[in-house]
């Protein structure tokens, strides 16, 4: 299934299953079953694109992430990564994607080794990757990248610890764009700070795909953040995508409802439209993905499910151009 | 986090150099640690200058004058031999301040990359490796140095590496669990998705962020190695008589005990203070390296 016109996609994701075993007892090990974090996700990000991928915790949106910069095994599905299957690389084709593909993670302070100074943080992946040999080159390099995510260049020789939330996640991206990437995974990037300093962050982010076309997986449980920032947003729910849409017909024409409940758990800023609008609320929570719901995944929490939705299971399919909702009712 | 500002040097760029002056001064503040700290260093002061303290050899024989009691001329009295006891005990501190140290620095290089190398491969490799020390842990520690040192023969070394080995295990165990749970955090993570090799994520990553507690092990460790050598003296199998080590003066003192049970006195107390001492630093470096302790202290 292709998700764009655009033939040439950076990363293609093919029915990606990540399945978590799960194993009982000491001596005699039993495996009862499996935990499915990610089960048939289809997605694809074009070059200089900034897919959202939204979904509350324990949807595998990081899961998905992680299987694709190698830190979780996929159970099964294609990765593509510019046309080449990346569970099936070599070492050398892994080593070049990895240089190519960049990574900031949430916790802009468990994210940065404490003792390791900028400087060093941000030559990991040159010295990875064997890029900018000489020292001098290297410091110059880091240096202008302290300069291109907003710091300055006199702070190289600091450590994590002498830097704010925000600070350091400008040197998380400062890592993750250090090898040229033309893919940055990121894994919520701006959850962990002030919603103050998100702005900025989201900005940044922005200014850095105009400067240097990387595209983005931008995962994030927050609806309001992905709108800013993403061309495409795919809203995923215990292991599956329910809708992939370009980013005006999510916020605008939402049809899935699952994204019609997210959508209307973002407060409206304005207190007359607040009072007036119709919500979706769901009630309980997310089920467990060792024990999925039979049929559709959300039917259990879904306000419009009946019979139907227990017995098939609805495959995303194109509602309106570009717009690819998992919904039998829709 | 309060306490590390003052230590900060933006300007400098090796981690040593900013540590440094981090736990030295909390190690300060810790008054256990200062007295013990003191004691060492004062050992360590007669140890290296023991031939400039004393006007006696320690192998020097003088049968007339034998088993006197302390007096200004031998300030221990002397032994069976007619030795000054005084210049064998400061004698016998070098000896068992470099098998302490030595042993510690044996277990943890021997300890520390098998620690790291269970960790960071898991699977296969941590249980092979683990089984492995269990199976050593199930031997006890007196028996399993007897043994390597009935094989090799005393001697400074042997008696340090057969120490050595016995501590080893705990510093294995200790670096494996820190390192665990290193490989949890982001940092590692994002170091393991760029494509670091094996070789830098354990050094830079695993090794730096876990290796505290086996410092702290280190110091403890210390006082135990100088009191496995004193034992392994004691029953004549450490560093051969002539020269003095605090475990066979204790030895010989101990067949002499009822006609000159002074000579008990000075070789029992040092290693019960120096001993001491260590521990009483490894506390204190363990108080000021545990996070969780931060500003208490």
């Amino acid at each position: 299934m292709s998700m764009t016109t655009s033939t040439r996609s950076v990363l293609d994701i093919r029915d990606l299953q990540v399945h978590f075993p799960v194993n009982r007892g000491v001596l005699f090990i039993k495996n009862k079953g499996a935990v499915k974090a990610v089960d048939g996700v289809n997605l694809s990000i074009a070059p200089g694109e900034t897919v959202g991928l939204v979904g509350e915790s324990g949807s595998g949106k990081t899961t998905v992430g992680r299987a694709i910069i190698g830190l979780v095994k996929p159970t099964g599905g294609v990765i593509e990564f510019e046309g080449n299957n990346v569970l099936e690389m070599n070492s050398a084709a892994l080593r070049q994607f990895r240089r190519q593909v960049g990574v900031v993670f949430q916790d802009p302070y468990g994210s940065l080794n404490p003792r390791m100074t900028a400087e060093r943080i941000i030559s990991e992946p040159l010295v990875a990757h064997h890029l900018f040999n000489s020292k001098q080159e290297r410091r110059a390099r880091v240096q202008e990248l302290l300069e291109i995510v907003g710091l300055n260049a006199g702070m190289a020789s600091r450590y994590p610890h002498e830097f704010s939330g925000g600070q350091r996640q400008r040197i998380g991206i400062a890592r993750a764009i250090a090898s040229d990437p033309t893919l940055i995974i990121l894994d919520e990037p701006v959850s962990a700070l002030d919603v103050s300093i998100q702005a900025q962050i989201i900005n940044l982010l922005d200014e850095l795909q105009d400067r240097l076309q990387i595209a983005y997986l931008f995962i994030a449980h927050d609806l309001s953040v992905v709108r800013h920032a993403s061309d495409r947003v795919a809203v995923m729910y215990l292991g599956k995508l329910m809708e992939v849409a370009p980013r005006d017909a999510v916020y605008d024409n939402p049809l899935h409802p699952y994204t019609k409940a997210l959508l209307s758990a973002v407060p409206v800023p304005d207190p007359e439209i607040e009072k007036k609008r119709e919500r979706t609320i769901l009630t309980g929570d997310i089920p467990s993905p060792t024990n999925p719901p039979s049929g559709c995944v959300f039917r259990t929490r879904c306000p419009i499910a009946d019979e139907a939705c227990a017995e098939s299971i609805p495959e995303l399919r194109e509602v309106t151009p570009g717009q690819h909702v998992a919904c039998l009712k829709v | 986090m309060v306490k590390t500002s003052d230590s900060v040097e933006p300007s400098s760029v090796d981690t040593a150099r900013i540590q440094l002056p981090y736990w030295l001064a909390g190690l300060l503040r810790h008054r256990l640690s200062v007295i013990g700290g003191s004691f060492i260093l004062f050992v360590a002061f007669l140890a290296v200058f023991a031939p400039l303290l004393t006007g006696f050899e320690p192998t020097e024989v003088d049968p007339p004058n034998r088993f006197l009691r302390p007096s200004f001329e031998h300030l221990l009295g002397t032994d069976y031999l007619g030795r000054d006891q005084f210049t064998r005990l400061i004698y016998g501190a070098r000896i068992s301040m470099v098998v302490g140290i030595f042993s510690v620095v044996i277990a943890s290089f021997i300890g520390v990359p098998l620690g790291l190398t269970a960790a960071h491969f898991g699977g296969w490799t941590d249980s092979a490796i683990m089984r492995f020390i269990d199976a050593k842990l199930s031997i006890p520690g007196l028996i399993l140095a007897m043994m390597l040192l009935l094989m090799l023969g005393g001697g400074v070394l042997t008696v340090s590496i057969a120490l050595g080995i016995n501590l080893s295990s705990a510093q294995a165990r200790l670096i494996r669990s820190q390192a665990l749970s290193v490989k949890e955090r982001e940092y590692f993570h994002a170091a393991r998705a760029m494509g670091t090799s094996n070789w830098r994520l354990i050094l830079l990553h695993m090794m730096p962020n876990s290796i505290q507690p086996v410092i702290v092990q280190a110091s403890l460790g210390v006082g135990f190695a100088i009191l496995g050598e004193a034992s392994l003296s004691f029953l004549g199998l450490g560093v051969t008589p002539p020269t003095p080590t605090w475990g066979n003066m204790l030895s010989l003192a101990f067949q002499y005990m009822r006609s000159a049970p002074y000579l008990l006195f000075a070789p029992g107390v040092a290693i019960l203070l120096l001993v001491m001492s260590f521990s009483f630093v490894g506390d204190g470096l363990r108080d000021v390296l545990d996070p969780r302790l931060k500003g208490k202290i």
